[in-house]
């Protein structure tokens, strides 16, 4: 529970004399605060902690025991693979650069800007205090909804899957088109 | 009353010494419990229900930093069979199939860190749509973003190690895409790889940094992104 919401429910009015008091069913004592819906962290959390520990190790060691970790021929610089391809999460940049004859575009810049507006994101979406800062949220968020924001990361999230989907599994020599069931 | 076999070992003198709580059947044991245990305390006492709820977190910050120490765990043992040079590294891989357990090591290894790299990407996803970044939590998604730059840098100075071609070819795709840089690319590149092309140097570099330099700055940005999301006030509220 926020601080205002307390305030909210604690009306303090200087003109009286008396407080409220209330006797509330729990097992610790609670002074100025409103009831609050926690629980003891032993067990309840521990307990989840437990369960999603040992399921996700459990997953590791089934997959583990039935898939093995690639291993190629040895390094040879003077064999070259074709395709070449970087690790699966950096397929979607190699993809966007098949496209332009400018490389420096979806390798370099692109990338940065995304960081720029994935770390500024917080500084974008905030209550805004002035007339221009309500333009800016307007534009920038889409209001208190933020429709503008879910759409921009929504597109950024649906983007990078179908480009890092078709540059990892889509492609093949000389970066054409292939069906990876073919 | 017959006090039962766990009670009497957590009331011996000796129990007592190393953890100081019996068993936590009180709220104010349950609390000491946590607060006198150097691994549980940076845990609060008490939650709010709702932060336990799978269907808000998915439980993918816990399961990201699980996978960060099971890599932690598995990559010590893996630094017992291999060797960072370009004589050894590929033969001390095809070796591991021969030393017992060493291939679910390091297929272990190999698929937590996948694995993680998806983990970290949805936390971060998760947080974006219940919109948690909002003030106070403004700057724990800065640090955040670090972890994910962090984690993929992790994961690709070790995608050299196995010195094998896709792993050779994956650095040197990798590294080309740097040398994009205006001006300064080529030296960007010369600079991650000690040299013009992969080779020892590279390799002794991403070596370093896999297992060294980038798993001490991961854990001090993870601890740094813990301690601020108890000081922000637990789990945010839901929306
Ligand atoms: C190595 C990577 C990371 C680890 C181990 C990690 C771990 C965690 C954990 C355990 C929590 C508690 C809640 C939960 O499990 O969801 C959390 C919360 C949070 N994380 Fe991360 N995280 C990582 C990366 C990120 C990234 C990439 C972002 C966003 C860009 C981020 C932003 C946040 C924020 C804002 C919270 C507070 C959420 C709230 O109060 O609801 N973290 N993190």
């Amino acid at each position: 529970m926020t601080s205002q919401e307390s305030t909210k429910i604690f009306i303090k009015d200087p003109n009286k004399t008396y407080g409220l008091m209330e006797l509330v069913d729990g097992t610790s004592p609670l002074v100025e605060k409103v009831p609050e819906d926690t629980v003891e962290t032993f067990p309840h959390y521990f307990l989840l902690m437990i369960i999603c520990t040992l399921s996700v190790i459990l997953a590791l060691f089934l997959l583990s025991l039935f898939f093995d970790a690639p291993l190629e021929d040895i390094a040879n610089p003077l064999v070259t693979p074709n395709p070449g391809k970087a690790p699966w999460y950096f397929t979607g940049i190699q993809e966007l650069i098949h496209y332009t004859d400018k490389p420096v575009i979806p390798g370099i810049i692109i990338p940065l800007l995304l960081i720029l507006w994935l770390v500024s994101i917080p500084y974008i979406d905030r209550k805004p205090k002035t007339r221009l800062g309500t333009l800016f949220n307007r534009i920038l968020v889409g209001g208190e909804r933020r429709k503008v924001l879910i759409l921009l990361f929504t597109s950024f999230i649906v983007g990078a899957l179908i480009f890092t989907l078709i540059g990892s599994l889509f492609r093949g020599a000389n970066w054409d088109f292939v069906l990876p069931w073919r | 009353m017959k006090k039962g076999i766990l009670q009497g070992i957590s009331e011996s003198a000796v129990w007592r010494s190393i953890f100081r709580t019996g068993i936590p059947d009180t709220d104010l044991k349950k609390s000491l419990f946590i607060f006198n245990s150097f691994f549980l305390h940076i845990f609060p006492v008490k939650m709010k229900r709702h932060g336990l709820r799978i269907s808000y977190t998915f439980c993918l910050g816990g399961i990201s930093c699980l996978l960060f120490i099971l890599l932690t765990l598995t990559g010590f043992l893996l630094m017992f069979l291999y060797t960072p040079s370009i004589e050894r590294a590929y033969f001390d891989m095809q070796a591991l199939a021969l030393v017992y357990n060493g291939k679910i090591l390091r297929n272990l290894h190999r698929w937590s860190a996948h694995g993680m790299v998806l983990t970290v990407f949805l936390h971060m996803v998760r947080v974006f749509y219940t919109r948690s970044y909002r003030p106070p939590r403004e700057f724990n998604w800065v640090i955040g973003i670090l972890l994910l730059i962090l984690t993929l840098a992790l994961s690709y100075t070790g995608y050299l190690l196995p010195w094998d071609q896709l792993a050779y070819w994956g650095i040197t795709v990798g590294t080309t895409i740097m040398s994009y840089t205006p001006i300064i690319g080529k030296q960007i590149r010369f600079f991650m790889l000690g040299a013009d092309e992969v080779g020892h140097e590279a390799l002794l570099r991403f070596y370093v940094l896999h297992c060294v330099v980038l798993p001490f700055l991961t854990a001090l940005l993870m601890a740094i992104h813990f301690w601020r999301v108890r000081k922000d006030g637990g789990i945010s509220d839901p929306l």
